[in-house]
């Protein structure tokens, strides 16, 4: 199970200077970047419906909510990640041949749905004025 | 199966925690809607800062004529030109600025509570709202508080790479100080630092390094405001300005001058937080008397002033209106508990740190630009520094509800919500004038152009078909008439253009001019139409005048 693999290779340090962000526990969490599912966003334990025992959590939320670092012993990063993929169907590390408009959605709409959280708000203003100052400037400038 | 360390509930919370969200949330709703419905009211926006744009829309961007100030040539615009479309909608312009101000405030609540708890993250925030100019910034459309905002997105932004590592965060932290580097030339040397800080950040991660200078680089030409360097440097020999310009506003008296300012400014910072349009305290004349008396006795009479002020001409201003405000009586304590902070040399508390980057900037400004009654804008950053560490001083014990959590606890309270009644250009009653009275609202800070502009109105009504000039000075208020729609002008800011542009007019039309701050024509024949204060006239020039030698 992922969870028992996360409590055995991960631990949680209240020091900042612990956090070792290349081999964090993050990298290997099943929900953003193995499982292709749709996003988890809630900070408790869910089933993910993929697969059996399969359970997944909003890393991010939750440390940042509890001003924990996440660490994991880089040697067995690489079994979790291996034991993860090897569990769950669909991630083979194949890209499905055929990309379909019902594909395509349920890959961008996490992506949407990121945009639309709190946390993010000052990346989607950074991204909106600089997008409308350039914009103008250019229109601006075309004579 | 659940881990006790993720599940645990959350530490108990301060038990007016409700009450502050539904405070904060109708605080940034009046100024929210305030941001949505204001014309543009301050005196840059008038002269330069937006009048550019209307300027470079009419006459191009890469003419080197039109312009009829330096200010709208040399300053950076990247900021400036998102308000663009609200210029032409005509609501909205102080839009830009209130989301920003709205992102500083997530910014701030992200980093504040993983680590001191959302008492603190909410009393921050509620801080912020109690600082006069911190608000009549966020709801202008001058680029002060954006150098805040940049600043704080760059710091996010690595915050949220180091514990994540994705790229985008790197690509924003690029964008955050190219973005800011554009808006303000005074961001220039703060982003400098900032980037060096990045590399130093990134040391042990030299690919991620270079991919945040791979990012910046482009970034920088898209987002730098390279143009207005390019024009700069076409028109006035030189990148940053006429060297004239450039030289009247740095503080040519070196320490001695960043002292006398330090003074000045930290003493204009004095409030009671109950002074207001009107200003009956007295608090302002008395805070310059004594002032003046201690520059005085230090010999620093005069030092690190621009050349047309002195410590004889030094208003402290405090009339709450865009330019002329101070911090309120919050930000006047965040100074003084930031100024005993400092001494406790805690140097690996962060109350401390903010404390000392707060003083770094303000002493930064200090040192480099001019004393100007209307500089306490630029000090921003250092207020929101200020406050911040006041917040975890005062907020981040655990004991709630101690004496001094409780009293001020109330006066930021206060002090947030009388803030707009005290404020010379946010009261409720503009609500009303927003709508009904819009271009009164508009012109309040000069209120002479008032007249000029109805009776360019009523004049152009029987005459909006003939030639019409706008002869404008170094300060002129332009904006008012360049965005009139359906009105057509020629920008002819020195009269031999305006000769020039008489010799093809054969037909026998009127020809009018709108002078500006500007002197009347030395060689072309006129009629004075209207005389107003401060060199300001409406001409009508005779058909024939282009015949004349």
């Amino acid at each position: 199970m992922i969870y028992s693999l996360y409590r055995r290779n991960c631990y949680y340090s209240t020091r900042q200077s612990a956090f070792k962000s290349k081999s964090g526990c993050q990298k290997t969490f099943p929900c953003f970047s193995l499982l292709g599912s749709p996003a988890k966003t809630s900070t408790t334990w869910k089933r993910s419906g993929i697969g059996e025992g399969l359970a997944c959590f909003n890393a991010e939320t939750k440390l940042s909510r509890r001003s924990m670092s996440l660490h994991s012993p880089s040697k067995s990063k690489n079994r979790t990640l291996k034991s993860i993929k090897t569990e769950h169907p669909s991630s083979d590390g194949r890209r499905p041949k055929v990309f379909s408009l019902d594909t395509l959605i349920k890959q961008m709409l996490p992506i949407f749905g990121e945009a639309f959280k709190l946390k993010n708000f000052p990346f989607v203003v950074l991204l909106v004025l600089s997008a409308a100052s350039l914009i103008s400037r250019i229109w601006l400038m075309r004579h | 199966m659940a881990d006790e360390t993720l599940s645990a509930k959350p530490e108990p919370v301060f038990l007016l925690e409700g009450g502050l969200k539904a405070l904060i949330a109708s605080l940034l709703a009046y100024w929210g809607i305030y941001a949505l419905i204001a014309p543009v009211t301050n005196s840059d926006s008038q002269v330069y800062n937006l009048a550019r744009l209307s300027v470079a829309e009419r006459s191009g961007f890469w003419q080197a004529t039109a312009w009829n100030s330096v200010r709208q040539v040399m300053f950076p615009w990247t900021f400036d030109a998102i308000h663009y479309p609200f210029l032409v909608i005509g609501w909205g312009t102080a839009l830009p600025s209130f989301v920003a101000f709205l992102g500083l405030l997530i910014v701030i609540f992200e980093l504040v509570v993983p680590r001191f708890g959302s008492k603190v993250g909410l009393w921050s925030i509620l801080i912020l709202l109690a600082m006069p100019t911190l608000m009549l910034q966020a709801t202008t459309t001058k680029n002060d508080l954006v150098i805040a905002f940049g600043v704080g997105c760059w710091l996010y932004s690595l915050d949220r790479f180091r514990q994540n590592q994705k790229m985008f965060f790197l690509f924003a932290a690029a964008l955050s100080l190219a973005f800011t580097i554009g808006c303000k030339t005074s961001a220039l040397p703060i982003c400098a630092i900032l980037i060096l800080a990045t590399g130093w950040l990134l040391r042990q991660q030299v690919r991620n390094a270079l991919r945040f200078a791979l990012f910046l680089g482009p970034l920088l030409l898209l987002f730098g405001s390279i143009e207005t360097y390019v024009l700069s440097s076409r028109i006035y020999r030189d990148p940053f300005g006429p060297a004239q310009f450039v030289h009247a506003h740095i503080n040519q008296d070196g320490i001695r001058g960043a002292t006398a300012n330090f003074i000045r400014y930290y003493m204009e910072t004095v409030s009671s937080g109950i002074d207001g349009v009107d200003c009956r305290t007295g608090l302002p004349g008395f805070l310059e008397e004594k002032c003046r008396w201690l520059l005085g006795n230090l010999h620093l009479r005069n030092a690190g002033c621009r050349v047309d002020f002195s410590d004889a001409n030094m208003p402290f201003l405090k009339d709450g209106s865009d330019s002329g405000s101070d911090y309120g009586l919050v930000g006047f304590l965040a100074l003084i508990a930031s100024s005993v902070t400092i001494w406790r040399l805690s140097f690996k508390k962060l109350y401390w740190i903010l404390a000392f980057l707060g003083f770094t900037l303000l002493a930064f400004a200090c040192l480099t630009i001019v004393w100007m009654p209307w500089n306490l804008r630029y000090l921003c950053l250092s207020y929101i520094l200020f406050g911040l560490s006041l917040a975890m001083v005062i907020f981040g014990s655990p004991s709630d509800r101690s004496w001094k959590q409780v009293t001020f606890g109330l006066i930021v309270i206060w002090s947030a919500i009388s803030l707009p009644l005290h404020c010379g250009q946010r009261r409720p009653l503009d609500f009303w004038n927003a709508f009904f009275a819009r271009t009164d609202l508009s012109l309040r800070q000069k209120w002479e152009m008032k007249q000029v502009y109805d009776d360019v109105l009523r004049l152009r009504m029987n005459h909006n078909n003939d030639t019409w000039f706008l002869v404008a000075g170094e300060n002129s208020w332009t904006l008012p008439f360049l965005t009139q729609p359906g009105m057509d002008w020629q920008l002819t800011p020195q009269w031999d253009q305006v000769s020039k542009a008489l010799q093809p007019l054969t037909e026998s039309k009127d020809t009018f001019a709108l002078v500006l701050n500007s002197q009347l024509p030395p060689n072309i024949p006129y009629e004075i139409l209207k005389l107003y204060p401060s060199s300001t006239f409406i001409l009508k020039i005779p058909s024939d005048a282009g015949k004349w030698p």
